[in-house]
């Protein structure tokens, strides 16, 4: 129970750092991975998946008003539903890990509306700053402010708690299910992840100027692992 | 005189780390923006109807990338010190936006946030926890620098902040991240193509075809969320084939 109660809180201030405050890239997967392997006495493990969703995440930019996944709350559930599961499946941590990542997809994209949900919220904070601007109540202003960085709050730790919910309602019960599954069949799941990454880097840094670069990157690489 | 003292340039750059709250789809970043600057309110505009018209003004629409808004908030601030007119100001910040945004989206969304991901990703394969530190290390000493930067730069040069924004500095800065960016995406190819790709045909088939389609998908604008789930289940078909092989 103290792991769910300072998973909900780590969402609370993931939520704020991806959106409100400070953005400190404290809300992105690879360092919630972590944190949640932290908390969970799991370091290794946490880092793992935490690299694996940032994988999958890597090509969502907040611009502008663009409607994005959330990978933020879906990182901490995620790594925090791989980690405990594992406790409940050891021997099958590829069946694990697959069904996590689709959950972890789905509830971004949820995460993600719920913050489209949260902006349109924010419309009647500037509506009441309208109304306090008329008679210059500057510290109402301030209590406006607070409610916006509480609404973010808020958002990431419900959201977090109702994740880690839905992982032992939903998850734990099909992967007890989907026992059918020749564990080798799911074994090499990290190969498309990897790949999607991959092509999400080429994405943002092949271009013409940069293949000399690439080359460089690919030898040193290369030298690391010989020597 | 001045009335902006070093100790409010401070104030006004704490609270700039707050610029986002409140963000929505009308005016964007305006209560943020507004909060940063409501202790010069209070300063500059002693008159209860000064102070109102000052807080309505900065309540209208306004964005910009978080990290660089802070060239709106220093260059605002002067202008409001020196008396500008309202009009003035206003279509000051309606031409900063454009530039804001732009500059940011390409500096840090698109460049300084993956490469640095990238790196943190190598380092934390290798050496755990202490790669994410490092990332995160090195990721906020540019946010920490740019916002105080555009502060600095936006106070200082007031209406002619944007001769900073269009300068050869940051253009200059794009290059090089994007170039250490392409470094650290050969170093996560070579040091992440292990054993388990290379060990079997078809983990090697369905990893360049993943990596195809990706950047296929991309280039296409399609949906990344669509493109994952395509990759996933060219996965499950190709092994499912070799099972029925």
């Amino acid at each position: 129970m103290e792991e769910i109660i300072l998973a909900t809180i780590l969402g609370g201030i993931a939520a704020l750092d991806k959106t409100e405050a400070y953005q400190t890239m404290l809300s992105q997967p690879l360092v919630l991975g972590a944190i949640v392997g932290f908390f969970l006495n799991d370091l290794h493990a946490g880092i793992k998946i935490g690299i694996l969703i940032q994988l999958i995440y890597l090509w969502v930019l907040p611009i502008g008003t663009a409607i994005f996944p959330d990978p933020t709350i879906g990182g901490i559930v995620g790594t925090f539903g791989f980690i405990t599961l594992l406790r409940s499946f050891p021997d099958r941590s590829s069946s694990v890990l697959f069904f996590i990542l689709i959950y972890i997809v789905v509830f971004s994209l949820f995460a993600g509306w719920t913050l489209i949900k949260q902006r349109e919220l924010n419309l009647k904070l500037i509506r009441k700053a309208d109304l306090y601007a008329e008679k210059a109540e500057v510290s109402k202003i301030y209590k406006l402010f607070f409610w916006g960085l509480l609404g973010s709050f808020g958002r990431g730790a419900i959201l977090t708690g109702l994740g880690i919910l839905g992982v032992f309602i939903l998850i734990k019960p099909v992967i007890g299910f989907a026992a059918f599954l020749p564990e080798h069949y799911l074994a090499g799941i990290q190969i498309p992840l990897l790949g999607f990454g991959i092509g999400t880097m080429f994405h943002f840094f092949v271009k013409g100027k940069n293949l000399l670069w690439i080359v460089l990157g690919l030898s040193l690489g290369s030298a690391f692992i010989l020597f | 005189m001045d009335k902006i003292d070093e100790r409010d340039l401070f104030r006004l750059y704490l609270r700039s780390f707050f610029v986002q709250a409140g963000w929505n789809y009308e005016r964007m970043i305006a209560l943020g923006f507004t909060w940063i600057l409501l202790p010069l309110a209070k300063k500059l505009y002693p008159a209860k109807e000064e102070r109102k018209r000052f807080i309505k003004r900065h309540l209208s629409t306004f964005n910009a990338n978080p990290y660089l808004a802070t060239y709106a908030v220093g260059a605002v601030a002067k202008l409001e010190e020196m008396g500008t007119s309202e009009e003035e100001i206003s279509k000051f910040k309606n031409s900063l936006r454009g530039p804001l945004g732009a500059l940011g989206d390409n500096l840090v969304w698109m460049n300084l946030r993956p490469a640095l991901l990238i790196l943190g990703m190598i380092l934390a394969s290798i050496s755990g926890v202490l790669g994410i530190l490092v990332f995160w290390f090195l990721y906020n000493i540019h946010q920490v620098y740019l916002r105080a930067r555009g502060l600095f730069k936006g106070y200082t040069l007031g209406l002619g902040v944007v001769s900073d924004l269009r300068s050869l500095y940051y253009p200059r800065m794009i290059k090089w991240i994007s170039r250490m960016g392409a470094v650290f995406l050969g170093i996560f190819f070579v040091v992440n193509l292990n054993e388990k790709i290379l060990e079997r045909i078809e983990n090697l088939i369905i990893f360049v075809l993943v990596v195809l389609l990706s950047i296929f998908g991309f280039k296409k604008n399609v949906n990344p969320n669509y493109v994952l789930l395509v990759c996933l289940l060219s996965y499950l078909l190709v092994k499912w084939i070799i099972v029925l092989i």
